[in-house]
């Protein structure tokens, strides 16, 4: 018999705090305004920031009923996320750059615990309820966040307001998962949080559970294509906030299984589960010494690990074991210790300059990984300088100084961002700048050795280096109360150099290891077009993104980039009387085109093989209810995508080459929430 | 009401998280015989029966086995070792050990009728062994024919340290250490002699004859060249060296044919003979041990062989004197401890289970390529066919359909075709989409198919069920 053992995890949160009625405006003002921070010297609206940064609000998360950042994030445009069908995972990736490019932050903190084979942060272990907005940066944001941060930066803003003196909301969502409901089929997602503020002091609690039963799809007998996944996820914050200074105590935790059920070989089936337990512990605080003078600070630690268990599974009784092969029961650890600050100094009305520094200490251990606790440790300075040369340019010169103790770091990091206003509604931006990805620990650290097989790591790597160029140009076209209007047109070209590949090692052919020997590249343009009309909000956006035929070298003939398009639109009509939205997602992602290597009569043959193109719908409406209720409700993936095709050369002819999981079909949600605070 | 909140919330709001987490216990380690059916063949006076674990005992104790006659009695016809009384046979098992064997004795001059049998039974064992579905054993004393059975082979675990011969009709395994023999020297009318493909041997002629006359000098580079490990390096380098093409004839031919070994037919002229260079391969262990190097020269001694072996650099050498024995195809020789057991005789195994150093093709020609969870085949007399299961179920296949079935005589005709391979990012899988028909060297005809890759998720454990299609002659 499957024994259960149950730990007690107790968060415990003293709840108070705060001034009331500090909020009412900002909230309403914000929205407009789209105030941003990552990269800032102060929080800015992104109309005057020197880098161009989107954000998603909120509102727009709850108007989704996202469950997942991944049900917002799949529309936005040069973003794209794909299954990972081994460890229930998501891969994202940005401006055609995989998602070990991309930083994910949670304001302002990097989060530890890449995985998978694509070696990234699976976003959706982050609770959407805490999330006060989105911002996303493309573009390499190496001198302020440092490695990893070559693709852009996505930065988590989290709640920490509290609306008046005290605040509770509720909200419980249903979902199905394709034409699959029940009690252990479709998404249940459940959320309880509140907020307490007194005087100076001010607190939030925030819990919330997911159940998402997975999905069989293509797989056969007991597996299934989606994994199914429970999650925890709580967080508590501690804050005290005067005039001139701000500092919290924040703590994310998340328990996620994932459940991988195994197909019968004979009397035994190999179930896998992949349960993840995360702390994130931070201490964030600000000061200003004057209006000219203000520090921004981080201390932030992260324990996050991972076990693989596995389990036999016998066919005819049912019984469940432990499995007894080599790697089935694995355990990753990880821990990262962050400590930033940051200050701002405006010299005169023309000059600011943001020295800070940023120190991040990362172990790891686990399968596969040369024994014993590996550290990785971190020391960068860095510094900027926002220069108003003349009312119409600033420009953002910056360098960061790292110091790495295990791969070789760039030593110095140079960016330059600048902004041109040519009229009151024109605005130019240009940016050049330096990115570097930093190697993984299995890049430094693997260890795999058996009869076939002799691949370790190498600890000689240096970072993944890029060059990235970004200009767009800004229109503001019609701006009025009642009607807004403003179009941009932007346009990038990245170029990694000591990309990470497999090779022999110098010194011992016997041996495959990681080397710095590839290269890639992308470039793209992106149009943006916003629209406010009275009650209706329309933004329609265009991308056409090259990715590098990293064939290319040895077939001069080919194309040097294959290019895939991407448009997406969004409407929402809102009825502020009626406390009603209603909200239309489009998102079609064009055919991707990219160069393999196929075994073509016996010859090794370098063809073009293509992902078919498809396109994603999601409509929401969003009601108020009664007094404090909010009614959500719409389907998600209205067009019912489920596998799209992948066509690849095989054997001379062009055949499936197998299809790719995009969705489980077309699924319908019904969530109400509930919140009071002592205004109502 | 608002202050009734403020007061609740002022003191302390606690929300209890439960985490969940299963505990799992380890797999049952399951006793049980090595067979449910066995039979004394005509020329055996004894017979070695072992009883298997599915994996190592924690612990020391002792089991009992009850035994019933037909036809025969304890003390007279037969005795076992150790000895039993009043029906029962108790057995030491030591801790850590994964196997116990009890002999069965036949009395000399013994005459039989042929329905004398033993049966036995496992009747109490070690507390933390729990008993398989083999839980008794019919012996007979006279051949067997097997009409149908399951057999999970004793391949020792995921470092696959066993090669195990397995004879169907008579449903017997003969698990023998892969570590224990270096050559087997071939008892035909030829003077042949193979490798341990097992451990991945590889070998390299020297234009030298004399043993003591090589040196650590002579074998300058060939740590690069004259490993798996180097070869598979090398076929993956960006640009291959020119030596590739030749690694495969330093391997034996994997078909079993003997004029493919790696080490030229022995000469009748010795000064013909030369010396090799012999890399013994590598042993089980969670990260494989290497077994070394030897130099080695072979030469005729009479109608047998003498095989000469020292370390690389010494300037001694040892011999070891090798008889040929017809009953056997191969007489194998260990270069520490010299003649040992591995092959049953000649007829009496049908197909093997072992790690194997195969040809393979990456795309610059045949390489040797070292593949785990291989099936060989007996070259002398046994032979196999695939028949996919989209033709015909292997449950509704009889004698009927041996019509058309083209049998393949290559020791490795099927390999590792049973299954898919794995790596260091994915997992190997049994392929359940066909089946074998193998035929013995008495034309015994059997269907098999195979059940498990995996044993509580641990390789080097595989199993098949098998049944008979049609008797031989």
């Amino acid at each position: 018999m499957k024994k259960m053992t149950c730990s007690l995890l107790l968060i415990t949160a003293t709840i108070a705090v705060r001034a009331q009625g500090q909020f009412g405006d900002t909230l309403a003002t914000r929205f407009l305004e789209d105030v941003v921070i990552t990269g800032q010297f102060e929080p800015q609206s992104a109309r005057k920031s020197v880098y161009s940064v989107r954000t998603i609000p909120m509102e727009i998360i709850q108007a989704r009923g996202a469950t997942k950042l991944e049900d917002v994030l799949n529309t936005e445009l040069n973003v794209r996320f794909s299954q990972d069908q081994a460890l229930g995972g998501s891969n994202l990736s940005l401006q055609g750059l995989s998602g070990q490019n991309v930083k994910v932050l949670i304001d302002g903190v990097p989060m530890i615990g890449r995985q998978g084979t694509s070696n990234e942060i699976n976003i959706n272990q982050i609770n959407p309820q805490t999330v006060e907005r989105i911002e996303i940066v493309e573009g390499p944001m190496s001198v302020v966040y440092g490695a990893d941060a070559l693709a852009g930066v996505i930065n988590i803003i989290t709640k920490k307001e509290v609306e008046g003196t005290w605040s509770i909301n509720a909200r419980v969502q249903e979902e199905t998962v394709g034409k699959e409901y029940g009690e252990d089929e479709g998404t249940h997602n459940q959320s309880l949080g509140g907020g307490y503020a007194w005087e100076k002091l001010y607190t939030h609690v925030d819990l919330s559970r997911n159940s998402f039963g997975g999905w069989q799809g293509n797989a056969e007998e007991r597996d299934k294509q989606w994994h199914p996944k429970k999650q925890w996820l709580a967080s508590g914050l501690v804050g005290w906030k005067t005039d001139k200074s701000d500092v919290y105590y924040r703590l994310d935790y998340l328990n996620e299984n994932i459940y991988n059920p195994g197909v019968f070989e004979g009397n035994e089936a190999l179930d896998q589960d992949y349960i993840t337990n995360r702390f994130m512990h931070q201490i964030q605080g600000s000061h200003n010494f004057s209006d000219r003078f203000n520090f921004n600070g981080a201390l932030a630690y992260t324990s996050y690990e991972r076990k693989t268990q596995t389990s036999t599974v016998d066919k005819i009784t049912g019984i469940e074991r432990l499995a007894l092969g080599a790697g089935l029961q694995d355990v990753n650890r990880f821990g990262g210790t962050t400590a930033r600050g940051t200050f701002q100094y405006k010299i005169n009305d023309k000059v600011a300059i943001q020295p800070g520094f940023d120190i991040n200490l990362e172990q790891g251990e686990g399968g596969r990984i040369q024994s014993g606790v590996q550290n990785i440790n971190d020391y960068a300075f860095f510094g900027s300088v926002e220069w108003q040369i003349v009312k119409a340019l600033q420009i953002r010169p910056g360098i960061r100084i790292v110091h790495n103790t295990v791969y070789k770091a760039p030593p110095v990091i140079p960016s330059i961002n600048s902004k041109l206003v040519l009229s009151k509604h024109h605005d130019l931006r240009a940016s050049y700048g330096r990115g570097f990805r930093a190697p993984s620990l299995r890049e430094l650290y693997f260890d795999f050795f058996d009869a076939s097989h002799a691949i370790e790591g190498n600890q000689n790597l240096k970072a993944e280096l890029s060059h990235s160029y970004n200009a767009s140009w800004n229109w503001q076209v019609v701006d009025k109360d009642q009607v807004r209007f403003n179009t941009s047109l932007g346009a990038f070209y990245n170029t990694v150099e000591n990309m990470i590949g497999f090779g022999q090692k110098p010194g011992n052919t016997l041996i495959t290891t990681y080397l710095n020997i590839d290269r890639f590249k992308t470039k793209g343009v992106t149009l943006r077009n916003n629209l406010k009309f009275g009650k209706l909000t329309a933004a329609v956006g265009f991308s056409y993104i090259g990715r590098f035929n990293q064939y290319l070298e040895s077939a001069n003939d080919l194309d040097e980039f294959t290019w895939s398009p991407e448009v997406v639109t969004i409407l929402s009509y809102k009825v502020p009387t009626a406390g009603l939205i209603l909200s239309l997602y489009h998102k079609h992602t064009g055919v991707t085109p990219y160069f393999e290597i196929a075994d073509v009569d016996g010859a090794e043959t370098i063809s073009l093989a293509k992902i078919s193109s498809y396109d994603w719908l999601d409509f929401t409406i969003q009601k108020d209810v009664l007094k404090n209720f909010i009614l959500t409700t719409g389907v998600r993936n209205l067009l019912d995508v489920k596998n799209i095709n992948n066509t690849s050369v095989d054997g001379g002819t062009h055949t499936s080459g197998g299809s790719r999981p995009i969705g489980y079909g077309r699924s319908y949600f019904l969530g109400i929430s509930y919140s009071i605070n002592n205004y109502n | 009401m608002s202050n009734l909140f403020k007061y609740i919330f002022i003191a302390l709001f606690t929300i209890g998280v439960t985490a969940c987490e299963d505990e799992l216990q380890l797999p049952d380690n399951t006793i049980e015989f090595e067979s449910d059916q066995l039979g004394f063949g005509a020329d055996d006076t004894e017979l070695t029966i072992n009883i298997n674990f599915s994996r190592e005992t924690t612990e020391a104790g002792t089991i009992s086995l009850s035994y019933e006659t037909t036809g025969i009695e304890y003390g007279t016809d037969f005795t076992t070792d150790p000895t039993g009384a009043d029906g029962t046979i108790s057995i030491d098992v030591p801790a850590s050990s994964s196997s116990v064997s009890f002999k069965v004795i036949k009395a000399e001059d013994l005459l039989l009728d042929g329905d004398e049998s033993i049966s036995f039974t496992l009747a109490s064992t070690v507390q933390s062994l729990v008993v398989g579905s083999k839980s008794s054993l019919s012996l007979s004393f006279g051949e067997i024919l097997a009409l149908s059975g399951s057999i999970n082979i004793n391949g020792g675990g995921e470092n696959y340290p066993n090669k195990v011969f397995i004879d169907l009709s008579a449903k017997r395994q003969t698990a023998i250490e892969r570590t224990t023999w270096d050559f087997g020297f071939s008892s035909g009318s030829d003077f042949r002699v193979i490798l341990n493909s097992s451990n991945g041997m590889m070998v390299k002629a020297l234009d030298k004859t004399d043993l003591n006359a090589v040196t650590a000098n002579d074998t300058v580079g060939f740590g690069l060249q004259l490993s798996l490990d180097a070869v598979f390096a090398a076929i993956t380098s960006d640009t291959p060296p020119s030596w590739v093409p030749e690694a495969i004839t330093w391997i034996d031919d994997p078909t079993g044919d003997l004029n493919g070994t790696a080490i030229a037919a022995i000469s009748a002229t010795a000064a013909e003979n030369k010396v090799y260079i012999v890399n013994r391969g590598s042993g089980p262990g969670s990260t494989p041990t290497d077994l070394g190097w030897k130099k080695i020269r072979i030469v005729r001694n009479g109608t047998g062989y003498t095989l000469q072996h020292a370390d690389i650099s010494a300037t001694t050498f040892s011999e070891i004197q090798i008889t040929k024995d017809s009953k056997y195809a191969f007489q194998y020789v260990s270069m520490a401890n010299g003649a040992v057991d591995v092959e049953p005789a000649k007829e009496k195994w049908d197909i093997a289970w072992t790690a194997f150093a195969n040809s393979t093709d990456f795309g610059t020609g045949p390489v040797p390529y070292y593949f785990q969870d291989m099936i060989l085949q007996n070259v002398n007399g046994t032979e196999t066919a695939q028949v996919l299961t989209a033709d015909i179920a292997y449950e509704n296949f009889t004698e009927a359909n041996l019509a058309g079935i083209a049998f393949g005589t290559s020791q490795t005709n099927i390999g590792s075709s049973w299954r898919s391979g794995g790596g260091p990012f994915s997992s190997p899988a049994l392929k359940s989409d066909r089946f074998y028909i193998i035929k013995d060297a008495d034309g015994n005809v059997f269907k098999l198919k195979f059940t498990a890759l995996l044993q509580s998720g641990e390789r080097g454990k595989p199993a098949f069920d098998f049944e008979l299609v049609k008797g031989g002659s």
